[in-house]
């Protein structure tokens, strides 16, 4: 039954609302996109879900370090603070912010933002400013880079074990995990969704 | 932003990424120093060192995501750019700017793995990794690329060409 136009964020072009059945979804008709998706089983509470535990994840993959190197009985540990603090202090301050940004504030953000923003549309937009976090979520998201971080992890254990004894810490462990969280949330969480969901635009059961 | 200010600014950001990608890649991007022995690296050096010791898999890595994925995103965006406000293959420059978004962050992993091996290489003279300026190129060709994909949105591929 078409009851109204929504917009197709990819291309800007008006498609007429349908109503969906559970997994039925509606395409742009220009663009091919998909502008609409009913799933099967709300995805606000595994999103939700998956946020609070990124938060936790988050919080201990910067209490511990995350591999310990050694090199002829001498030995350093590192988190990933502290390759921020190395660079800063070796005068590559903009290489130091950039890696800050991607790998600590933009993740922080947007498990925060998410979890927040899946609170309030489980609670029907009751939660005060849900929109603005939202928006804050669509924009840490591209910068949201810890799954990259984790596999250069890998790829720095692999060359270091080529110079001396790389030892892991269970910091890589909870950056793993915050990395698993970070890709299921790229496909649980519809920014689009949820702000139909904030903004009332969505037909409730 | 109107969309002449993002066509401008993603045509300003591709030019200097284009710029940049040189010394990037000519450039040394880190100091690795071994019981003494200094040795500069460059993105490529990175790449072969890997390749050398057999380890083919995180030298493939590295490769595209370092060498590979920065050239073909500013050549992308040149032919988006190109393109711009013609009806031709407009679905397939929409998909190609979305696999842009998709694997463009990858490229970040030089970026990361030269903050890991600075922080773990402070062991003075058996170990240490110093930064170098590549890195600041390197890092400038990344934002430079990573700022175009956002700025050109999808919507602007579907729209009539107006005065540039």
């Amino acid at each position: 039954m078409r009851s109204s136009y929504i917009s197709c964020d990819q291309c800007g072009s008006r498609v007429p609302e349908l109503e969906l059945q559970p997994g039925q979804s509606l395409r742009c008709g220009l663009c091919k996109s998909v502008v609409k998706r009913k799933r099967k089983t709300e995805s606000f509470q595994p999103a939700c879900a998956f946020g609070m535990a990124g938060m936790v994840f988050f919080a201990l993959a910067n209490l511990y370090p995350i591999m310990n190197f050694s090199v002829a009985g001498n030995t350093q540990a590192n988190e990933i603070l502290t390759g921020v603090g190395v660079l800063r202090a070796q005068g590559y301050g903009m290489i130091a912010g950039l890696v800050f940004f991607c790998a600590m504030l933009a993740p922080a953000v947007y498990f925060t933002g998410v979890t927040y923003v899946s609170l309030a549309c489980m609670a029907r937009g009751s939660l005060p400013l849900a929109l603005p976090f939202l928006n804050l979520v669509r924009r840490a998201e591209p910068w949201n880079l810890v799954p990259v971080f984790a596999a250069a992890c890998m790829v720095s254990a692999v060359k270091l074990d080529m110079i001396g004894v790389v030892n892991w810490q269970p910091g890589i462990g909870w950056i793993a995990l915050l990395a698993v969280c970070a890709l299921a949330l790229g496909s649980l969480f519809d920014p689009a969704e949820a702000e139909r969901r904030l903004t009332g635009k969505e037909k409730l059961p | 932003m109107t969309d002449q200010t993002r066509i401008s600014l993603t045509k300003g950001l591709v030019a200097a990424g284009l710029v940049l990608y040189i010394p990037a890649n000519v450039l040394p991007v880190m100091t690795i120093v071994i019981a003494g022995e200094v040795s500069d690296l460059t993105v490529l050096g990175g790449v072969e060192e890997f390749a050398q010791s057999g380890l083919m898999g995180a030298a493939g890595l590295i490769f595209l995501a370092s060498i590979v994925v920065p050239f073909l995103k500013l050549l992308c965006m040149c032919w988006l750019l190109m393109l711009h406000g013609s009806h031709r293959m407009r679905p397939h420059r929409m998909k190609a700017l979305r696999i842009l978004h998709q694997i463009g962050t990858w490229s970040m992993i030089d970026i990361f793995l030269l903050s890991v091996l600075a922080a773990v290489g402070q062991l003075g003279i058996m170990a240490s990794v110093v930064p170098q300026p590549g890195a600041v190129f390197f890092a400038g060709v990344l934002l430079c690329t990573l700022f175009a994909a956002e700025i050109y949105q999808p919507r602007m591929i579907w729209r009539p060409q107006t005065a540039l």
